[in-house]
C-alpha cells in the first residue's frame, strides 16, 4: 500500500511539475477598444483622473465614442464610489455606466488561465457523493467479519475472513480458509483485526498445517477432506456470457472474472465454460479461487435492516429456537456448482463450493475422478453477480491428507480491550472477543519445512444496528425475505441493481492489495 | 491494521501537501487577490526591492520618469530605478495552501466512505496532489531584471502613470 501511496505521489508530482502560465495581462489604450475580445467578462477602464471602472458587462458605442457597463467605479483609494447591477427586470432598469473614450487612460484585461480547483471540486463531489451513499444505503459499506492478515512475498493482505454468516451465537461455525499467498515461516503471525462495526467472539483460530514438498499445494473439497495435489493446468479457454473470460482466471492476479446482477431477478443463473487438455487419464481437482460480491453482505444488512426497532427481539427469538429455521434466502443464491462433460456429452455434476464473504480470495477444490486422456469441458454454474472467479485451474489429485493442527503460543494486544488474548483462544469455553478498530497479533510456530497453511477459525459476530437501517423497518419485506425468498429476490433486484455498479466498480479496480 | 495504514499514509499525503503549499511566491495576506479575483480588483501588486542594501515592500502605485511608487504600510516611497537591482513583483497569491487543505480534508472525509476508500482516497491522492502542486507552480511573479520595467507598469495600481492630479498624501492600502 505504502510502496503504491509513493508512486502515486510520484506521479502526481510529474504531471504537475510543469509550470503554469502567468496570467495574461493586456493594457490598451482607447482605440484598440475596438479589437478587445469581446469574451472578456470583465474590464478595467483605467480613468485620466486616477479612477477606475471595473466593468463586468460592457459595450462600445462607436457613433457616440461611448464605452458602457455594468460595474463599479473605484477612485483611487480603490475603494467603491458607486456600483450599477444589470438587472432582467424591465421595472428596475438600471443605467450602466457611460463615459467618452477620451476620459479614458487605458483599459486593461486580463486573461487568468485555467482554475484547477475543478479537480477537487471533483473529488469532493465523489467522495461526499461516496459517503451519501453510505450514509443512505449503509448496507453499502462499511462489511466486514473477523479478518486475518498475514505476510505475503511482497506485503502483509487479508488472507482470510472468518465466519462470514455467523451472526449469532447459535449460528456460531468453524471456517476453514486457505492462507494461499502466505509466506511460509516457522516462526508465523497472523494479524487479527475487527474493522467493522462488529462484536467478534473468536472461540478459535488455529493454523492447519500439512507437509508437502515445495512444487505440491494442498487444496481442501467442501466436504472438509484435504488433498495433495500437482502439475496445475491452466484452461485452454473460458466461455462466459460476457464473451472470454481466460485473462481474468488464468492467474491469482486479483484481475477476477465478474457479472452483472440480473435486473429483474437477483436469483439468476449463468455459466462459465472452461476446456482443459488431459494428457493422461486420471483422478483431478478443479481448484477455483474465488470470493462473493457484496451482494450478500447487502441482503444480510437488509434483512436486519427490515427488523428495524425489533431487530433484538427476533434475533433473540431466533436464539430461543421460537423462529423457524428453514433454508434462506442466501442458500438460494447458492454457491458455485461444477459440472463435466462426459464421452455422451452429458453434464454431470461434480459438486459445489460456497464460501460466503466478498473480503478474501478463497480457494476450494472440487474432485473430478475418472478422467480420460483428451479433452475436458468443465461448467461452472453460479448466481448471476454474486461470484468473483479469481483463479481457475486443474491439478493432479496425489493423496489425501490430514492436517497438524497448531494453536497460537502467543498473542499480543496491539489495539484492544482484552488483556489475555492467548488464554481467550485456547479456552475451548471461552472467547477473544474483539471491538471496532481492535488488533492483536497471533503467533504460531510451525512443524515443518515446508507446508501449506490453512485457518481454521469458529466463532460469531454481532452486528452494530445502525440508525439508519432501524428507518427502514419493514415487517411486510422481512416476511417475504424469509418466507417467499424466490419473490422477494426478484422484488429487490433494481433497488441492489441502483447501488451495484458503485460497489463493484470499487472493489475491482481497487483489486485489494494490502 | 487496515485502518492503522491509511492514518499512516493520510500523514504522508497531509505532510506532502504542507510541503508543497510553501514553494509558491506569497504577497502578505489580503495585499493581493487570488487568480479567480484578480479582474474584479484594481489594485497594484506586491512588489518587493532590494534598494541601496535595504529591502521595501509594498504596494506598486505606479511609474513616473525613472521613479518608482511604492506604497509601504508607513507611507509613499519614491525610488530610482537606477538604484533597484532586484525586484519581484507579486500580482496575486495562489491557492495552494487552500487547496492543500482542501484535499487533505477530502482524504479525511474519504474515511465516510467505507469500503469505497481504497477507491477514493487514491483518486484524491492523484487528484488532490496534482492540483495542489500545480497551483503552487503557478507563476505568480516577475522579477526585475528579468523582466524589464515596462511589464511592472501594468500590474501598478495606476498603469497609466502617477498622475500630477492625484495627492499622493491620499493614498492607502
Amino acid at each position: 500500500m505504502k510502496q503504491v501511496l509513493y508512486w502515486v505521489l510520484t506521479l502526481s508530482f510529474l504531471i504537475s511539475s510543469c509550470k503554469t502560465a502567468p496570467v495574461r495581462r493586456e493594457i490598451n489604450s482607447t482605440d484598440q477598444i475596438q479589437y478587445l475580445n469581446p469574451e472578456n467578462k470583465f474590464i478595467k477602464a483605467h480613468m485620466k483622473d486616477g479612477s477606475v471602472f471595473i466593468l463586468n458587462f460592457w459595450f462600445t458605442d462607436d457613433v457616440h465614442n461611448n464605452l458602457s457597463g455594468y460595474g463599479e467605479l473605484l477612485n483611487i483609494q480603490r475603494r467603491v464610489v458607486e456600483r450599477r447591477v444589470r438587472t432582467s427586470n424591465r421595472d428596475e432598469l438600471v443605467e450602466p455606466f457611460t463615459f467618452p473614450f477620451d476620459e479614458v487612460a487605458l483599459v486593461e484585461t486580463n486573461d487568468q488561465g485555467n482554475s484547477l480547483g475543478g479537480g477537487l471540486v471533483f473529488t469532493s463531489g465523489l467522495i461526499g457523493g461516496v459517503a451519501l451513499l453510505c450514509l443512505f444505503s449503509p448496507k453499502t459499506c462499511f462489511g466486514s467479519c473477523p479478518t486475518f492478515y498475514a505476510e505475503t512475498n511482497d506485503t502483509l493482505r487479508i488472507l482470510a475472513e472468518g465466519f462470514s454468516t455467523s451472526i449469532l451465537p447459535s449460528l456460531e461455525i468453524n471456517d476453514i480458509d486457505m492462507l494461499y499467498e502466505a509466506k511460509y515461516k516457522k516462526d508465523f503471525q497472523l494479524t487479527l483485526t475487527n474493522e467493522a462495526l462488529e462484536t467478534h467472539s473468536i472461540r478459535y483460530a488455529n493454523i492447519l498445517c500439512f507437509e508437502k514438498e515445495e512444487h505440491q499445494k494442498v487444496f481442501a473439497t467442501s466436504e472438509g477432506d484435504f488433498y495433495v495435489t500437482e502439475n496445475s493446468r491452466l484452461p485452454n479457454n473460458c466461455k462466459s456470457l460476457e464473451g472470454d473470460c481466460l485473462e481474468e482466471v488464468k492467474f491469482l492476479d486479483h484481475k477476477e472474472y465478474f457479472s452483472e446482477s440480473d435486473s429483474d431477478n437477483l436469483h439468476s443463473k449463468e455459466d462459465l465454460i472452461l476446456d482443459f487438455d488431459i494428457e493422461k487419464a486420471g483422478n483431478f481437482g478443479l481448484v477455483l479461487g474465488k470470493r462473493q460480491t457484496m451482494m450478500t453482505t447487502f441482503i444480510l444488512y437488509q434483512g436486519l435492516a427490515y427488523m428495524g426497532k425489533s431487530v433484538s427481539y427476533f434475533l433473540a427469538q431466533y436464539e430461543l429456537g421460537n423462529l423457524e429455521k428453514k433454508s434462506g434466502i442466501l442458500e438460494l443464491l447458492g454457491g458455485v456448482e461444477i459440472y463435466f462433460q462426459n464421452r455422451n456429452l452429458e453434464w454431470i455434476y461434480a459438486g459445489e463450493v460456497n464460501e460466503p464473504g466478498p473480503i478474501a480470495t478463497d480457494f476450494n477444490m472440487v474432485k473430478i475422478d475418472n478422467v480420460p486422456q483428451g479433452n475436458l469441458k468443465i461448467k461452472l454454474v453460479m448466481n448471476k453477480g454474486l461470484w468473483r472467479i479469481d483463479y481457475l485451474t486443474l491439478v493432479d489429485i496425489e493423496k489425501q491428507v490430514n492436517p497438524t493442527v497448531v494453536g497460537p503460543y502467543s498473542a499480543e494486544n496491539i489495539f484492544g480491550k482484552e488483556k489475555e488474548p492467548l488464554a481467550k483462544l485456547l479456552d475451548p469455553e471461552d472467547f477473544l472477543v474483539t471491538y471496532p478498530g481492535e488488533k492483536f497479533l497471533i503467533n504460531y510456530q510451525l512443524p515443518f519445512e515446508h507446508a501449506e497453511l490453512f485457518l481454521d477459525s469458529k466463532g460469531f459476530y454481532l452486528e452494530w444496528i445502525r440508525e439508519d437501517w432501524i428507518k427502514e423497518q419493514n415487517f411486510r419485506k422481512l416476511n417475504q425475505m424469509v418466507k417467499n425468498p424466490t419473490t422477494y429476490l426478484k422484488k429487490i433486484a433494481k433497488e441492489y441493481k441502483k447501488v451495484e455498479p458503485v460497489m463493484e466498480e470499487a472493489f475491482w479496480n481497487s483489486r485489494y492489495v494490502y | 491494521m487496515f485502518t492503522e495504514q491509511i492514518f499512516k499514509n493520510l500523514a504522508i499525503f497531509l505532510m506532502a501537501f504542507g510541503l508543497l503549499s510553501c514553494s509558491a511566491a506569497k504577497a502578505p495576506k489580503g495585499t493581493v487577490p487570488t487568480l479567480d479575483k484578480i479582474s474584479e480588483t484594481a489594485n497594484g501588486g506586491w512588489v518587493t526591492f532590494q534598494s541601496e542594501g535595504k529591502d521595501i515592500s509594498g504596494e506598486l502605485i505606479g511609474f513616473k520618469e525613472d521613479s518608482i511608487f511604492v506604497l509601504t504600510d508607513k507611507k509613499l516611497l519614491s525610488l530610482s530605478q537606477n538604484n533597484v537591482h532586484f525586484a519581484r513583483l507579486i500580482f496575486y497569491n495562489t491557492k495552494a495552501e487552500n487547496y492543500g487543505g482542501w484535499a487533505g480534508l477530502n482524504s479525511l472525509f474519504t474515511i465516510a466512505n467505507g469500503w469505497f476508500l481504497i477507491f477514493t482516497f487514491p483518486i484524491n491522492l492523484i487528484v488532490g496532489s496534482s492540483v495542489t502542486v500545480g497551483e503552487s507552480n503557478r507563476i505568480n511573479f516577475i522579477d526585475f531584471p528579468e523582466h524589464p520595467w515596462t511589464e511592472f507598469h501594468k500590474f501598478a495600481r495606476f498603469p497609466q502613470g502617477l498622475l500630477d492630479t492625484i495627492d499622493r498624501n491620499e493614498l492607502e492600502f
